[in-house]
């Protein structure tokens, strides 16, 4: 196998990008919980700046995770298959929802 | 015990996929630059409720335990076989581990728990 | 007017003259827009060049015998069209990941053996009298295994697989996406002796969901979609009561 394997096809290069996507996510909780630890919001404009960075990342990891889901989870209501295209709309609804209402309690609880 | 690894990385996933987006988008971007109010980490009625702690816990530590494992395979995949040994494991799934840790041990110490 | 002419790119090895494997160019004529790959390859062994070595046999999609890397791509040479490629020349290589005995032609002894170890057949806990008569099952019941059924065992998948292609002791896509067709049919009661070599360290754990397993099948058998409802299956059979496991 050739080191550069992911690099020759299109699929396997962003295979390679949705792993990579743990490495920003990782580090933008690790500033989270040290601004936790910290109680203040630590070089704010530095963050923004970076969270900015990490936001294409956690849509990438979400919409690839749960594009996903449809493959994996399988179940049968009334002895019949759901359908993987049922259950990707279903996590993709879960997603809008809780992030309405995380929003929410983002914004309200201030 | 890599089905636990793996079921780890499953739960972690799901939670970083649902929440992180909402999360980075709000509490990163939008609130620092100020183009909305949002909970800061200043706010101790918010960050003294248990609740909002264990949500924090749930948050932060499940998906490391998906991020340990990815990153992982990712060394795998780029050819180091090491990355698949026992030692490669403790240092990854421990390093989600004391990341689980530090982060019971902040959420205790910052603000005292109260249901203000 | 003039014939229209393909040029094939085939890979020569001869392991007894050749250090390494080479490239020979051939141009062949294309003159049917339903030629395949196997078709060119089929005239370049009957009109230019008899020493060159392959695999095939049905030239119609189903007994896996012809699978090559076409252009990089690893493909049935009976499914991969000429009008597909042409005018641009059409790369020839023997399957990834596995050895090259000759030319075209590969090692197949791993996938052999992988398929051999998860007994691939109706493995029952106690065989009925033959007094009791066929094993009865729906549609339903074949439905649950079907897609799994339709493997045809032309290894494009583990040519296309990089967790196998870095680690030969990967159970691979094929030989899992087998162990959960047996495992998921209604006959069959042999889930626990497939769960050494399914549920193994170089089993189901290795993947790591690339999927391009899938992407090149060519019988849509979904191969990443069995290991990672195996994957599921196997740990929920961990944490779930007793009652609830196959």
């Amino acid at each position: 196998m050739p080191a550069n394997w992911w690099a020759r096809k299109r699929h396997y290069f962003l295979y390679v990008v949705r792993e990579f996507t743990a490495a920003p996510l990782a580090l933008w909780l690790l500033w989270l919980l040290y601004d936790i630890s910290q109680k203040s919001l630590v070089h704010a404009r530095a963050f923004a700046i970076f969270s900015a960075v990490c936001l294409p990342f956690a849509l990438y990891h979400s919409y690839t995770f749960l594009s996903l889901t449809g493959s994996i989870v399988h179940f049968k209501v009334f002895d019949r298959p759901v359908s993987a295209r049922l259950i990707v709309a279903s996590m993709f609804g879960l997603w809008f929802g809780a992030s309405l209402v995380i929003g929410f309690f983002l914004t309200w609880l201030k | 015990m890599h089905l636990l690894w793996w079921f780890l990385f499953a739960q972690g996933g799901v939670i970083a996929a649902l929440l992180l987006p909402i999360h980075i988008l709000l509490q990163g971007i939008l609130g620092p630059l100020g183009f909305t109010s949002v909970v800061r980490p200043s706010d101790g009625a918010v960050f003294g409720n248990p609740i909002v702690k264990l949500y924090l816990l749930v948050l932060i530590a499940v998906p490391f335990f998906h991020f340990a494992h990815r990153l992982r395979y990712m060394l795998v995949d780029f050819g180091v076989k090491a990355a698949r040994s026992v030692p490669a494991q403790v240092i990854f799934y421990g390093g989600a581990v004391v990341v689980t840790v530090v982060t019971i041990w902040v959420l205790l110490t910052t603000f005292p728990i109260s249901f203000g | 007017m003039p014939d229209k002419m393909v040029t094939i790119r085939a890979t020569r090895y001869d392991p007894e003259q050749d250090k390494e494997p080479r490239q020979q160019s051939y141009e062949v004529p294309f003159y049917d827009e339903s030629m395949v790959v196997l078709d060119a390859l089929n005239h370049i062994k009957s009109h230019i060049d008899g020493s060159l070595s392959y695999r095939w046999s049905c030239r119609m999609g189903i007994c896996g015998s012809c699978g090559m890397m076409v252009n990089g791509t690893p493909k049935l040479t009976c499914n991969a069209f000429l009008r597909d490629y042409w005018p641009r020349p059409i790369v020839v290589q023997p399957l990834n990941n596995f050895p090259v005995i000759r030319d075209l032609v590969i090692d197949m002894d791993d996938f052999m053996h992988k398929l051999k170890s998860i007994k691939p057949w109706i493995i029952r806990k106690q065989e009925m009298p033959l007094g009791a008569g066929e094993h009865r099952q729906t549609n339903e019941q074949i439905d649950d295994f079907r897609q799994f059924s339709e493997c045809i065992n032309c290894m494009l998948c583990y040519a296309a697989c990089p967790v196998y292609g870095l680690n030969n002791e990967f159970l691979g896509p094929a030989a899992t996406a087998l162990a959960r067709r047996y495992n998921l049919d209604s006959r069959d009661q042999g889930l626990k002796d497939r769960l050494p070599m399914v549920a193994d360290s170089e089993g189901i754990w290795e993947c790591s969901f690339v999927g391009e397993c899938s992407v090149v099948c060519p019988k849509g058998v979904d191969p990443a979609k069995a290991i990672q409802q195996t994957k599921l299956d196997t740990t929920l059979r961990f944490v779930l009561p007793y009652g609830n496991r196959d």
